[in-house]
């Protein structure tokens, strides 16, 4: 049996994180498999810390606030050190939906892939939340130019439900990007020769909270993104 | 040049020398910092002393006069410096980072015993 954590990254999630955790807890007791879970509260200033002491909820507080890639990485950490097979990226902010966890796992379970991506975009019959049309366009122009890149083709490309196993567990621990993780973190992998498997899930439009992603902040998202997909080695950019 | 412009240059060479001197007396600058700021107040003080040093450049390169060719090249360490602390701000936060998730997860493991 595999040893999975589930990584939850919280920035001022108070009025989601208990029910996605509880959720979580849920899928224990009914489900197959039982997963462990961290949540890694990324310096919030609303009451996430409070409802996750209240809750004997697993977690390591940042003593800063160090955006997404900074707290992801923190939970890769948390699963190198506890010796981790398998690690799951998962948001907290229910959008994501736990019972497509074993699906998610299953390539890296059976040795296929070293990522697995939950894509909304692979599977036309599953419904659930697609994100905006102008999201949508941002997401297929990143995927051409990782196509490009690496000449493999990646539909969600900023998918936050991912499935990583313990090679790159290792690897991230070590060297993430601290911005835009999701698109340039599939780059690197792939340009490193680990296999990545997309993976279809449904997802819920985001309960609370704002995406990392703002409107106004889009077409710099998209330069930079598609700067550092260009720019992208293999190997771990960080060390 | 223009006699004003060359006491202007001595005036503010040795301002910088005297800056750069206090910020070492407060010990707020490291020595090993302090040497280009030296080197950069020796080199106003030259050039305000003998301009003829650098008219002889200031035509080739394109200038029109020696006091353009003299804020072009302070322009242009200016931008080198500015992205050099680019670089250097870079890599502090990188290790900031290490240090933050490193510490967090101690003291999370620390409090969960």
């Amino acid at each position: 049996m595999k040893k999975v954590l589930i990584v939850i990254p919280a920035y001022n999630e108070e009025k989601s994180i208990l029910t996605t955790y509880k959720s979580i807890m849920d899928y224990n007791k009914k489900g197959k498999m039982k997963v462990d879970v961290i949540v890694i509260n990324d310096g919030s200033s609303d009451n996430t810390e409070k409802i996750l002491d209240d809750n004997n909820i697993p977690h390591v507080n940042l003593l800063t606030n160090l955006g997404i890639g900074g707290a992801v990485q923190t939970g890769y950490k948390y699963a190198y050190i506890n010796d981790y097979d398998i690690a799951v990226q998962f948001d907290g902010d229910g959008q994501h939906d736990i019972s497509y966890i074993e699906s998610l796992i299953e390539p890296l379970v059976n040795e296929r892939a070293d990522m697995a991506i939950g894509s909304r975009f692979i599977n036309k019959n599953l419904t659930g939340f697609k994100s905006s049309a102008t999201r949508r366009i941002g997401i297929k122009i990143v995927s051409f130019f990782i196509k490009l890149k690496t000449r493999k083709k990646i539909y969600d490309t900023t998918s936050g439900y991912r499935a990583i196993n313990k090679k790159l567990i290792k690897s991230f621990s070590k060297a993430y990007p601290l911005e835009y993780p999701e698109p340039i973190s599939t780059t690197e992998a792939l340009l490193s020769k680990y296999k990545v498997e997309e993976i279809p899930v449904e997802m819920n439009e985001r309960k609370q909270g704002r995406s990392s992603i703002h409107t106004w902040k889009n077409a710099y998202y998209m330069i930079n993104v598609i700067l550092n997909v260009i720019f992208a080695k293999k190997g771990d950019r960080n060390e | 040049m223009n006699k004003n412009l060359m006491i202007t240059l001595i005036v503010f060479g040795t301002l910088l020398i005297l800056v750069t001197l206090f910020w070492i007396y407060k010990k707020k600058m490291p020595i090993k910092y302090s040497l280009f700021w030296f080197f950069a107040a020796i080199v106003i003080i030259l050039v305000g002393t003998a301009p003829s040093f650098v008219s002889i450049f200031t035509k080739s390169i394109g200038f029109e006069t020696t006091s353009n060719f003299i804020i072009g090249i302070i322009m242009a360490v200016l931008l080198l410096i500015t992205m050099l602390l680019t670089i250097i701000i870079a890599e502090l936060k990188r290790r900031i980072t290490i240090l933050m998730q490193e510490v967090s997860i101690l003291k999370s493991q620390h409090n969960s015993k």
